[in-house]
């Protein structure tokens, strides 16, 4: 690793994790709300009453959510930087997605920790539910709470996730911004056609994705395996879309 | 030690931007890159940066090729004529990304900038007007400390003041940090006295390039009456024409002879005059 793939690097990675750091702050606080919605009480003729009910699975969710859109903002500014102090597109482009694996990393393990912290409550208070992909996915409602193997299989999915979903962020950028006016409008009705449609045309030809759908379910690390493969080619197609690329002031494209 | 362009092409659709281009800049001097609107002086100043691929041939630095490689890359600073900072991002913390990235910044410098040009760095980059913009890249490209620092259009929105602040302070820095400069700019008269080695390109093709000194001792002008002047001017290379009223001045290539007709007038081209006088010819040859 060299110099400028290193100060890439932190500055990319500091950046992304100041934004990262106030989105937990929101789960924390969303968190929060759950807690003291769920142990709100009212008092009545009878007595004492607990009126709560709350349950919270969304926080993979959530984090995939915002990487994504971490992964649309981040590297046109990312990159025009790092091109404006000596760094070369492709180690501006790797430490970016580097930055993007430690910020997936940092993340989906804090996420872990809320979520075992959490569900220790949920032990004591059975109107809360908190929960999330993998618990959902693989474990089912049978346990509360995860074990410590069970919360590193957790947390090594929602980090694949959070990665692919940076990658599918940075691929929908760096595609609209090489493409020209007319392009952009085939792309911008093209995506939506190809999420909906293509799966509707594979299921009318005749293509059962059944098989697919029942390998993922069926282990996490296939699940694990599908999102870095997908990851992986996003990430190739990304470069052929960056490397020769015109770098300059958003003002002058 | 040098920037090598070897060959260099550049074709947007049907425009060719740059044709064939070589050049080599180098040996810590300072060069003039001139040429009009559209010569092609950004699109070979970006791609020596790396910030657009050629379409033919190649740039070295020191012998590095420059394409995608940090070392090369990390010895070249350009100052642009556009903001490549992000937007919400303040002077001091672009102050704080050079740091980062160049070893070699200097801060205490670039803060003592700051303060004599009047340019808050508490200020957004993208809230600087045009001039405080160009000051705050300005800045930047004298306290980088690289071995080649180029300037495309640096004193764009920069009053008389700033300009002439700017100069003094790029031959103090020449001074005390020898390094390979590169200013591309249509203030000619302005820089004339800075530069030591001038490139001139035109559609694409660098016409001239050569020791500034040497340019300009390769023409003279010729002033007086016109009939006199058009009686001097038979047989001679003739660059440029001006009337006024009954006196006439020409461009003339080549050295003058040591005694003029009576009532002539001859003295050197300076640069800018040399650079429109062969812009004339040039468009004459076209």
């Amino acid at each position: 690793m060299n110099r400028s793939f290193k100060s890439a690097f932190r500055y990319q990675v500091t950046d992304l994790l100041k934004s990262t750091a106030i989105f937990f702050v929101v789960m924390l606080a969303l968190c929060a709300a759950v807690i003291i919605d769920a142990f709100s009480v009212s008092t009545s003729d009878s007595g004492f009453k607990i009126i709560g009910s709350s349950s919270f699975t969304g926080m993979g969710t959530a984090s995939a959510i915002c990487l994504f859109i971490f992964g649309i903002t981040a590297p046109r500014s990312n990159l025009r930087l790092c091109t404006q102090l000596g760094v070369s597109r492709r180690s501006a482009f790797l430490s970016l997605l580097l930055s993007a694996l430690a910020v997936s990393a940092a993340l989906a393990s804090a996420g872990e920790v809320l979520m075992g912290s959490l569900q220790h409550i949920s032990i004591i208070h059975v109107r809360i539910n908190f929960a999330d992909l993998y618990q959902m996915i693989y474990v089912g409602s049978t346990s509360v709470t995860l074990r410590f193997a069970q919360h590193l299989n957790s947390a090594l999915l929602v980090t694949c996730l959070l990665l692919c979903c940076f990658t599918c962020g940075v691929f929908l950028t760096l595609l609209f911004w090489r493409l020209n006016k007319g392009w952009r409008i085939v792309a911008a009705i093209s995506i939506p056609f190809l999420i909906n449609g293509v799966p509707a045309l594979l299921y009318r030809f005749g293509v059962d994705m059944k098989p697919l759908f029942v390998w993922l379910g069926s282990r996490v690390y296939h699940l694990d395996l599908f999102l870095l493969l997908l990851t992986l080619a996003l990430a190739a197609i990304e470069w052929l879309l960056l490397r020769h690329a015109y770098i300059r002031s958003p003002s002058s494209i | 030690m040098s920037i090598e362009v070897k060959n260099l092409t550049k074709v947007y659709g049907d425009t060719v931007a740059l044709d064939r281009v070589s050049t080599t800049f180098g040996g810590d001097q300072i060069y003039g890159l001139l040429g009009n609107n559209g010569a092609g002086k950004t699109t070979l100043l970006s791609i020596i940066s790396d910030r657009q691929c050629p379409t033919g041939g190649a740039v070295f630095v020191d012998g590095e090729p420059v394409q995608n490689n940090d070392s090369a890359l990390g010895r070249i600073f350009m100052v642009g004529e556009q903001n490549l900072f992000p937007d919400n991002m303040r002077v001091h913390k672009g102050f704080d990304a050079a740091q980062l990235f160049y070893p070699g910044f200097d801060r205490a410098y670039a803060e003592a900038a700051a303060q004599k040009f009047g340019l808050n760095t508490k200020k957004k980059i993208k809230s600087l007007s045009t001039g405080y913009a160009s000051i705050f890249r300005l800045i930047l490209g004298l306290s980088v400390s690289t071995p080649y620092v180029i300037f495309d259009e640096p004193v764009l929105g920069l009053d008389a003041q700033h300009r002439d602040m700017f100069y003094r302070m790029l031959m103090e820095r020449y001074g005390t940090h020898p390094a390979t400069f590169i200013l591309s700019t249509h203030l000619i008269a302005e820089v004339a006295g800075l530069i030591g080695h001038t490139v001139i390109i035109r559609g694409g093709r660098i016409i001239k390039d050569a020791p500034t000194e040497s340019l300009t001792a390769e023409a003279y002008s010729v002033s007086g009456p016109a009939n006199k002047v058009d009686g001097y001017l038979v047989g001679k290379n003739v660059l440029s024409v001006n009337t006024l009223g009954g006196l006439k001045t020409a461009s003339v290539q080549g050295q003058p002879e040591s005694c003029l007709p009576e009532g002539l007038e001859l003295s050197q081209l300076n640069l800018q005059d040399y650079f429109i006088s062969l812009m004339e010819e040039e468009s004459k040859n076209e």
